[in-house]
């Protein structure tokens, strides 16, 4: 068995690599710089957390979301690393000022890139021995890419202060273009970079696509669905209330464990109701796309989508989630008229509206207390001498973009030939054979049984009462 | 905290005294002044000093508004007061309700925080029951996880779990069936989830506010009872306030106990005259057994006896006094008055 086994067996409990994983994990250890694509679901995070027990010093994860921080924290937890640092704003001064102070005992660090850039913050990890520079989720980097975040640019110059031995971009989705975006930001040398880009493609998640004119119709199939389908599954929603709606409906007439999910709830209650889905309480989550990031539940068999989802990049990330132990799953877009305007007006709200622009440059130290999005990318090009003008003109056309791929989802819904295919062609890959395993193309009327997916799911449990509870929790415990 | 109904709002109001919205927020969200703390005698609210700290002003006001459209609470210069409907509408709804009593935010401050801390204790001790090192331990804000690491390093471990399980058969086997198996929804540990505030709303078909008022009131019982409960005594201990008065109050007062005289003390501390006065006026709200007598002469308490003696408390002005006695006299004869109305 060579090291590398050995450590995927000691630290993490299995005995093989998933495709991607040995040669990406080899090239890190040989300590180079690494720009890797691997598909959601596909086990990225080892990809850094493995080359942790080899290689000495600290591994640095910038990471843009602290939600994604926390599961990814959690995870390391889990496996029993107890060296870990999650670096958040949520801290208090004196907790935050406490950490620095030992930064150097923590074995893996995240952060978010606003708080790498700040100076007492980079210059205690410029003082330390950075074995790894992680950039997770690395496609945030470019201005190409829907997703771009200006804070990740001062990337390529948090770089060069800490002088990591090496680098790793790691991302699930990223264009030719923006691949380049990333080496170029990142100050990645491409020839001394070694490149590994896998197939967006997934192919035990069978694609679906179901066409209704009306809510009440999709509520009915939805509820249908439910019952016939084999869980645990994920129903993803772009409205708070109407997953909860749901939630609450699919609970009460088919008695399977179903929760919500969604940023409004608190921290603590977010992390109950993940591990309620994580341990099989709940069978079912209704869930906006908050939930699932940093998802590691290998036996989810279905994602259903009931309103669009944002673009083709952002699709495959969150039916990702399905189907991580390589057994047949299925994703299922569910569409009527009026779902492309919902999603449309969603689009359109995360960029900066014209009178936001407006007031931003006409005193932009006002906006100084204010970090939510669309002032950090007003704030990035106002740093970068844009003028108010050129500002407008190119969030309109980052509107039009978005705007023209989410018109991509509507033309995978409307293909009349193969999901797969269409797919792939968009992210500039070839496509392999249709088959019955496939997509809904041609699809037989039993497809579900073919795919060994119509089994349902357990119904709830009652709940129990004090005494077995504590019994449970404490079971040596002698009772009176 | 669970969004609040304005119907619990409408309980901190009365029919006969008009009352300050702002001073009974500040109560709740325990903004520590002699102003508000004297309010909360006045309403006999103290018990809920501090119980609400995330409660935010403009979704306090916007149900009181929602309360005043209604024609349950009426509003005069700043103060607002029960109408007859508010009234019984109140009790129709208290027939509904499950209103938990026993919420003492003035002597056990921060409860959520003790909460978090004994959840979190329950699910380590608990896995650690099965020697199971693998799991995602709760997500609690960053100094409770601290602390409850804190705590169990100090603890024999070999007698842990089964002195920690002790402590909770001993609590739940006290409650009424139904609220021992309410709190134990909460509880996650080896192999057993919890459920959520919300989640328990749900299937009992009430608000997320009721449960956690449910909740909170159990923590608090829990609290009083820690005597006979010595592990979960021994993890409030260090979130146990030194004094019910604030730092500087306490030092204020035990040195006037002492005998040292506020001009004395004002030289020693740099402090203002006023500023230990109001230490002093915080210490006769809140002390049980304050030396009233030592602070008026017997002349000084007959002035405001024949002053005040057919007048209610409510209606007391200190103008009334004329240039007899300074404010602070006025003030704490009245928090004396108050407290033996108030039993």
């Amino acid at each position: 068995m060579d090291k590398l086994t050995q450590t995927l067996q000691q630290h993490f409990g299995y005995s093989d690599f998933r495709p991607g994983q040995r040669k990406i994990i080899e090239a890190v250890v040989a300590q180079k710089d690494v720009l890797a694509v691997l598909p959601t679901g596909t086990g990225k995070s080892l990809c850094y957390q493995l080359p942790g027990y080899l290689l000495p010093g600290t591994v640095l994860i910038i990471s843009p979301l602290i939600s994604l921080i926390q599961d990814q924290v959690a995870s390391l937890n889990y496996l029993g690393e107890k060296s870990v640092l999650a670096l958040t704003s949520g801290l208090a001064p004196a907790e935050k000022a406490s950490l620095l102070q030992h930064l150097d005992q923590y074995h893996f660090i995240f952060m978010a890139p606003e708080m790498a850039m700040q100076p007492a913050v980079q210059q205690r990890l410029a003082a330390m021995q950075i074995a790894l520079l992680v950039v997770d989720e690395a496609h945030c980097i470019s201005q190409w890419g829907l997703d771009f975040r200006p804070d990740y640019l001062a990337l390529g110059q948090l770089r060069q202060l800490i002088q990591p031995r090496s680098t790793l971009a790691l991302t699930a989705t990223a264009t030719q273009k923006v691949r380049q975006d990333i080496l170029d930001k990142l100050d990645l040398i491409p020839a001394q970079t070694t490149q590994l880009v896998y197939s967006v493609d997934r192919p035990n998640i069978y694609l679906d696509v179901q066409r209704f004119q009306n809510d009440a119709e999709k509520d009915t199939a939805l509820l249908q669905a439910c019952t016939t389908l084999t869980g645990p599954g994920i129903i993803y929603f772009s409205s708070k209330q109407k997953a909860e709606a749901m939630a609450t409906q699919i609970q009460q007439k088919t008695q399977i464990a179903t929760g919500f999910y969604h940023g409004d709830l608190n921290r603590e209650d977010r992390f109950t109701i993940q591990q309620q889905f994580m341990t099989g309480t709940l069978q079912i989550i209704c869930a906006t796309t908050a939930f699932g990031m940093g998802i590691n539940k290998a036996n989810i068999r279905f994602v259903i989508h009931y309103h669009l989802a944002a673009d083709l990049g952002s699709y495959l990330q969150e039916i990702g989630r399905a189907g991580r132990d390589g057994q047949q799953s299925i994703a299922i877009l569910y569409y009527q008229p009026g779902d492309f305007q919902l999603q449309a007006s969603l689009v359109t709200k995360s960029i900066p509206a014209a009178a936001l622009i407006r007031q931003y440059y006409a005193a932009p130290a006002h906006f100084d207390q204010y970090d939510f999005p669309e002032v950090q990318l007003l704030r990035y090009y106002h740093q970068q001498q844009y003028s108010e003008a050129e500002v407008s003109s190119l969030f309109v056309k980052r509107q039009a973009e978005k705007l023209a791929a989410l018109r991509t989802m509507l033309q995978y819904i409307e293909t009349e030939s193969c999901k797969r295919a269409f797919i792939l062609n968009d992210f500039e890959e070839p496509a392999g054979d249709h088959d019955k395993q496939c997509c809904c193309w041609q699809q037989s009327a039993d497809y579900l049984t073919q795919l060994a997916l119509d089994h349902g799911s357990p119904q709830m449990q009652p709940l129990l009462n004090w005494q077995e509870k504590l019994t449970r929790l404490f079971p040596t415990v002698d009772r009176d | 905290m669970p969004n609040i109904a304005p119907e619990y709002l409408l309980l901190l109001f009365s029919q006969q005294q008009w009352r300050r919205p702002l001073a009974i927020y500040y109560i709740l969200q325990g903004k520590r002044t002699v102003s508000n703390l004297y309010a909360g005698l006045a309403y006999q609210l103290l018990s809920l000093y501090q119980f609400l700290p995330q409660l935010q002003l403009a979704d306090y006001q916007r149900q009181l508004k929602v309360l005043v459209q209604r024609g349950w609470l009426v509003a005069q210069d700043k103060k607002m007061k029960k109408t007859v409907q508010g009234q019984q509408h109140e009790q129709e709804w208290r027939q509904q309700q499950l209103l938990p009593t026993g919420i003492d935010s003035l002597h056990f401050p921060k409860a959520n925080h003790y909460t978090a801390r004994l959840f979190l204790a329950t699910q380590v001790i608990s896995e650690l029951g099965y020697q199971n090192r693998q799991y995602y331990p709760l997500m609690v804000p960053e100094r409770d996880r601290i602390a409850v690491k804190q705590w169990l390093f100090g603890q024999n471990k070999a007698t842990l779990v089964a002195t920690f399980a002790q402590d909770w058969q001993h609590f739940l086997t006290q409650l009424a069936p139904q609220d021992a198996t309410f709190m134990s929804f909460f509880l996650s540990g080896h192999a057993v989830d919890r459920l959520t505030i919300e989640q328990v709303a749900i299937r009992q078909q009430t608000t997320s506010f009721a449960i956690f008022l449910r909740q909170q009131a159990l923590i608090y019982r829990l609290l009083r009872q820690a005597a006979q409960l010595p592990m979960f005594a021994s993890l409030w201990q260090p979130m146990a306030p030194t004094s019910i008065l604030s730092h500087s109050a306490a030092q204020t007062y035990q040195a006037v106990l002492q005998g040292t005289s506020l001009q004395a003390l004002q030289q020693r501390r740099h402090l203002k005259a006023s500023t230990l006065t109001e230490h002093l006026l915080e210490a006769a709200i809140l002390m049980p057994d304050f030396p009233f007598d030592a602070f008026f002469s017997v002349d000084q308490q007959q002035v405001l006896a024949d002053q005040f003696q057919n007048c209610p408390i409510d209606q007391w002005q200190f103008q009334q006094l004329g240039q007899s006695l300074p404010f602070f006299q006025f003030r704490l004869y009245q928090i004396q008055q108050r407290r033996r109305q108030h039993g």
